[in-house]
C-alpha cells in the first residue's frame, strides 16, 4: 500500500476533564487516543483549561484513507480484533504493527507512527 | 468417458462421484491395517495428501489429480523437499453462538437458537471445518478448505456426538476390521466373508458371533476371530472382514479442552459413558503404540492415575489424541479401584495441522525506521537492528568515520532515543521519586545524567533529564528503553498519585547528533553561534529547522543534539552535510559509536550491564543521592550496600588484539568475570575493556588477570581524555 501520509496536526496531553470540555476548531477532528490524551488531527490551535497541558505539533504519524471493506477485511485477516460497525475510532495491533483507525463512513483512515510506515505498506 | 483418477503410491486409482480417498481405497480391494472407523476418529487410514501429511482419508474427498500417499500409524510422514509454497490465510470473525458438529443434535440446536434470534455458526467436519482447539475466551480455531478461521464466540455449544469404541486385543492390527458403523456406510463393498462382533451393523447381512471377542489372527489381513464363551471355551471363526460393535464414547476432547463456563456439551458427546471390559492384552493405543503389558508395567511403578499412566505411557497423546485408547486405559484403572469420572485433560491441538496454518496470520515484529533511514541506505550504509530500531552500522570504512568524530566533525543519527515530555504540578516530586539522582535543583535549560533503577536495585536503563521550564521537563532514554519508557513512567505516575502529563515523542522528533572538535564551527554554519553550553540546552533554528539543541557527550568530543520535528530530519541532514563538506564531515554509524563510547568508558544497558547490575557495582555511585527521602530502587540499595562488593564493572586494558566479547577473564587460571565490551581504540593504541570481574570485600579485583591467556590490568576510567576537556571544549 503506498501513499502513505504525513498526518499533521496537534498533540494534546491534558487532564481528561479539560479534554472532555475542550471545543475543537473547524476542519480538525480529535482522535482520543486515551483519556488524557488526543491526536487533533489537522488541527493547529486549542484551547485546552488544563495549564500544565502538553500542546505540541504532531509529526508522529503517517496514514491513508482506505475503502472501508479494504480496511475491514485486513484487520480481520492479520488482528485478534475485528473493526466496530459504525463510525468511530479503534487502535489495536494488526500485523504486528501498532495501528489506528478512524473509520468514517464508507472509508477508513489507517494510522500509524511513521518510524512503522514503510512496514506498514509492506503489510497492508 | 475415462473414469476419475488420483495417485495413490505412485499409482493411479479411480475413484466415483462422492468418494472419499479412504472409500475409493477400498472399492478398489484394497484394505488398510487396523481398524477403521470411518468418522475421522482413529489413526488408521492416514495419509500424506498433495504434500500434507497426518491428512484423514476418511475426511478427503476424492479429486481428479490429488497424490495421496499411505503413512504407516506409528511412523512420521517424510518433510516435503521444498515448501509447499501455500499462503495460508487467517480469519477472525465473531458471533453470537458457535456450534462444534453439524450432526443431529448441533442441526437442532442451530435451528432453535436461531428461532430465539440468536446469530449462530455451525462448524461441521464433514464440510472440511476442523475445530482443532477452543481456547479462552471462548476463541475456537478451525482449519477450513479457505484457510484458518478463527471464531469469537460469546457462547460455545460441543455437539461433536460420539465415537465407536476400538477393540484393544491381540490382531488388532490386522486390515480387514471396522467398527460397526464403517460397516455401515461400506453397504455395498465387497468385504469378503464378514462377521460381526458386538452390535450388529444395521441392514449390514453377516454372521453375528456371539461370545467374547478374545483376538484376531491372520498374517496382514484378519483370517479369523476368536470367541469365548462364558466358561472361556475359545472358538476360531474363519472371515475376510470383522465388524466390531463396542459400543460409544463421547466424543468430547473439545469439551474437556476448554473449562470456560460459556461451552455447553449436548447429545451425544454430554451421554454418559459405558466402559469396556478391561484390556488383558495386545496393543491399546495404536499411535503411541501402547500395550496393556504397558500400562501393567507403569502400574506397578506407581503410576496409579489417568494422567499420570498417560503421561508414562504416552497412551493418549498420538494422532487421535486419544479417541481409540483412552476408554480402555480408563477401563484399565477402574478394574484396579481407581475412579476414573472422566478422560484425561485435553489441550489444543485435537487434530494435526500444519506450520504454514499455525503461522497463519501471524506477522514477524516490526522493526522501526528513522525519518533517516533512506539517508542512510543512500549513502551506502550497512544496515543493522539495535533496540527495535534499523540503524546504520557503519557507511564505509569505520576508521574514517572514528577520525571524523576525533579530530573534525560528524553528525550521527540519534532519532532512536527515547524522548519524553512531563509536565504537571508535582512533576519534581514525581521525577525526585522516579530517578535516584536529584532533580529539584536542576534549573531550567540544564541537563543531567540519571540512572533508572528496578526496585530491585538494578539499572534497567539511562538516559538524561532536561528541564525546560519550573514545571516541564524533557526526558530521554536509551533507545532499546524507549519502548518500555512511557508505560513505565505512567505506570509510576499512577502508583504514586502524582498530577503529571507525559507524552512520548520518540516518535515524533529526530535527533541528530554533531560532533567533534569542529562541531561548534559546524553549528555556526548552519546559524548557531551561540550553542549551549556543557549540559545545557536551549531552542534555535539550525540550518533552518527549528530545533532543541541537548550540549552533552556520548563520544567524548563536543558534542550537540539537535532535535528537531521528524518530518524535517532530511533536510537538516542534508544540509548539515552540505555544510561540513570542507570541514571534512562524515557520517558515523553505531560501530563506530561504540569504540567513541567504551573509550570514554560509558556503559550500555542491556550490553555492560545484568539484571542485578547496581550503580555501585557499575562504578555509578556517583549518580546516587541515598539520602533523597525515597525514590525507586533506595530501599534494595540500601540493603545491598550492607554486603562486600563482590563484583564490579571495571575498566580493563591489554595489548595487542582487542579480544572478543564474552571473554573470560581469569585469575590464577580461575574465573573471574567477562567482557563485556571490547574495541580496539585507535587514538590509544591498545585495547579498551569494560568486564565483570570477581572483587575482594574492598571492591579490588583478585589477583593478576588475564583474557585469552595474555595479561590484563584494570584501568581508570575513561580511557580517553579522562579530564573531560574535549566534551567540554
Amino acid at each position: 500500500m503506498p501513499g502513505l501520509e504525513e498526518l499533521t496536526g496537534l498533540r494534546i496531553v491534558a487532564s481528561a476533564e479539560a479534554i472532555d470540555a475542550a471545543l475543537w476548531p473547524a476542519g480538525s477532528t480529535p482522535l482520543r487516543i486515551a483519556a488524557d490524551d488526543v491526536f487533533l488531527l489537522n488541527g493547529t490551535s486549542a484551547i485546552i483549561g488544563d495549564h500544565h497541558a502538553i500542546i505540541e505539533p504532531e509529526s508522529t504519524f503517517q496514514g491513508r484513507w482506505l475503502d472501508r471493506g479494504v480496511v475491514e477485511e485486513w484487520v480481520a485477516t492479520n488482528a485478534d480484533w475485528l473493526l466496530p460497525t459504525g463510525d468511530g475510532f479503534s487502535q489495536g495491533m494488526v500485523a504486528a504493527l501498532p495501528v489506528k483507525i478512524w473509520a468514517s463512513g464508507t472509508r477508513a483512515l489507517v494510522i500509524v507512527p511513521a518510524s512503522f510506515g514503510a512496514e506498514l505498506e509492506a503489510r497492508l | 468417458m475415462a473414469p476419475a483418477q488420483f495417485v495413490l503410491d505412485g499409482q493411479p486409482l479411480d475413484f466415483v462421484e462422492g468418494d472419499t480417498v479412504l472409500t475409493a481405497v477400498l472399492r478398489s480391494g484394497q484394505i488398510l491395517p487396523g481398524c477403521l472407523c470411518l468418522a475421522g476418529d482413529c489413526p488408521h487410514c492416514l495419509a500424506v495428501i498433495d504434500g500434507v501429511g497426518y491428512t484423514r482419508m476418511c475426511r478427503t474427498d476424492a479429486r481428479p489429480g490429488m497424490v495421496v500417499e499411505r503413512q504407516p500409524v506409528k511412523e512420521y510422514p517424510a518433510l516435503p523437499d521444498e515448501p509447499l509454497g501455500r499462503r495460508i490465510t487467517s480469519r477472525l470473525i465473531e458471533v453470537d453462538v458457535a456450534i462444534v458438529g453439524g450432526g443431529e443434535s448441533g442441526t437442532a440446536e442451530a435451528e432453535r437458537l436461531r428461532a430465539e434470534g440468536r446469530q449462530v455458526a455451525v462448524f461441521d467436519d464433514q464440510r472440511g471445518e476442523e475445530v482443532v482447539g477452543i481456547y479462552a475466551g471462548p476463541e475456537l480455531v478451525i482449519r477450513t478448505p479457505e484457510g484458518i478461521l478463527r471464531c469469537e464466540a460469546h457462547e460455545v455449544v460441543v455437539a461433536t456426538g460420539s465415537a465407536e469404541i476400538h477393540p484393544a486385543c491381540p490382531g488388532n492390527h490386522l486390515a480387514g476390521i471396522f467398527t460397526a458403523g464403517a460397516v455401515e456406510q461400506l453397504a455395498g463393498f465387497d468385504l469378503g466373508r464378514l462377521v460381526a462382533v458386538g452390535t450388529h451393523p444395521a441392514g449390514v447381512d453377516c454372521t453375528h458371533l456371539a461370545g467374547t471377542l478374545v483376538r484376531f489372527e491372520g498374517t496382514t489381513r484378519v483370517e479369523s476371530v476368536v470367541m469365548a464363551d462364558d466358561d472361556g471355551l475359545e472358538t476360531s471363526h474363519p472371515c475376510d472382514s470383522v465388524s466390531v460393535g463396542l459400543g460409544r464414547m463421547p466424543r468430547d476432547v473439545l469439551a474437556r479442552m476448554s473449562p470456560e463456563a460459556a461451552v455447553r456439551v449436548i447429545g451425544d458427546a454430554a451421554a454418559p459413558t459405558t466402559l469396556p471390559s478391561c484390556p488383558v492384552v495386545g496393543v491399546v493405543c495404536p499411535c503411541s503404540d501402547v500395550t496393556v503389558e504397558d500400562l501393567q508395567s507403569v502400574w506397578e511403578r506407581g503410576f496409579n492415575e489417568l494422567e499420570l499412566v498417560k503421561r508414562a505411557t504416552l497412551a493418549g497423546t498420538g494422532t487421535c489424541q486419544g479417541v481409540v485408547c483412552m476408554p480402555h486405559v480408563r477401563s484399565f484403572l477402574a478394574d484396579r479401584g481407581v475412579a476414573t469420572t472422566s478422560s484425561f485433560t485435553a489441550r489444543p491441538l485435537a487434530r494435526q495441522m500444519t506450520m504454514a496454518e499455525a503461522a497463519a496470520g501471524w506477522a514477524p515484529p516490526a522493526f522501526r525506521r528513522t525519518a533517516l533511514d533512506a539517508e542512510h541506505r543512500a549513502l551506502g550504509a550497512r544496515m543493522d537492528r539495535f533496540g527495535g530500531w534499523w540503524r546504520p552500522w557503519r557507511y564505509g570504512d569505520p576508521l574514517q568515520e572514528y577520525w571524523a568524530v576525533r579530530q573534525g566533525v560528524s553528525i550521527g543519527d540519534v532519532g532512536t532515543l527515547g524522548k519524553m515530555i512531563v509536565s504537571g504540578p508535582d512533576v519534581v516530586e514525581f521525577l525526585e521519586r522516579v530517578y535516584p539522582g536529584r532533580i529539584a535543583d536542576l534549573k531550567p535549560g540544564r541537563s543531567r545524567y540519571v540512572l533508572i533503577l528496578a526496585e530491585s536495585g538494578g539499572v534497567l536503563d539511562d538516559g538524561m533529564v532536561c528541564r525546560d521550564e519550573e514545571h516541564r521537563f524533557t526526558l530521554t532514554f536509551t533507545s532499546g528503553g524507549a519502548s518500555f519508557a512511557e508505560a513505565w513512567l505512567r505506570d509510576w505516575a499512577s502508583t504514586f498519585g502524582t498530577s503529571v502529563h507525559i507524552l512520548d515523542r520518540t516518535h515524533a522528533w529526530g535527533a541528530i547528533n554533531v560532533t567533534g572538535p569542529l562541531a561548534p564551527e559546524l553549528l555556526a554554519r548552519a546559524g548557531v553561534e551561540q550553542p549551549p553550553g556543557f549540559m545545557g540546552h536551549a531552542p534555535a533554528l539550525v540550518a533552518g529547522v527549528p530545533s532543541r539543541i541537548f550540549r552533552l557527550s556520548f563520544t567524548g568530543e563536543a558534542s550537540f543534539e539537535v532535535h528537531h520535528p521528524r518530518h524535517q530530519s532530511v533536510t537538516l541532514w542534508r544540509e548539515l552535510l552540505r555544510l561540513g563538506r570542507d570541514l571534512g564531515i562524515k557520517p558515523h554509524g553505531i560501530d563506530t559509536l561504540f569504540t567513541l563510547r567504551l573509550e570514554k568508558g560509558h556503559i550500555i544497558v542491556g550490553m555492560d550491564t545484568e539484571s542485578d547490575s547496581t550503580p555501585r557495582r557499575l562504578g555509578l555511585d556517583w549518580a546516587v543521592k541515598l539520602d533523597k527521602p525515597d525514590f525507586i530502587g533506595r530501599q534494595a540499595l540500601l540493603r545491598s550496600y550492607g554486603f562486600p562488593l563482590e563484583k564490579r564493572s571495571v575498566g580493563l586494558v591489554m595489548e595487542g588484539s582487542a579480544p572478543e566479547e564474552g571473554s573470560i577473564i581469569r585469575t590464577g587460571g580461575e574465573y573471574a568475570g567477562y567482557v563485556t565490551s571490547s574495541r580496539f581504540s585507535p587514538v590509544l593504541g591498545h585495547p579498551v575493556m569494560l568486564g565483570w570481574v570477581a572483587t575482594g570485600g574492598d571492591g579490588s579485583p583478585v589477583g593478576d588477570l588475564s583474557i585469552d591467556g595474555r595479561p590484563a590490568r584494570v584501568a581508570s576510567l575513561p580511557f580517553y581524555d579522562p579530564e573531560g576537556h574535549r566534551a567540554r571544549a
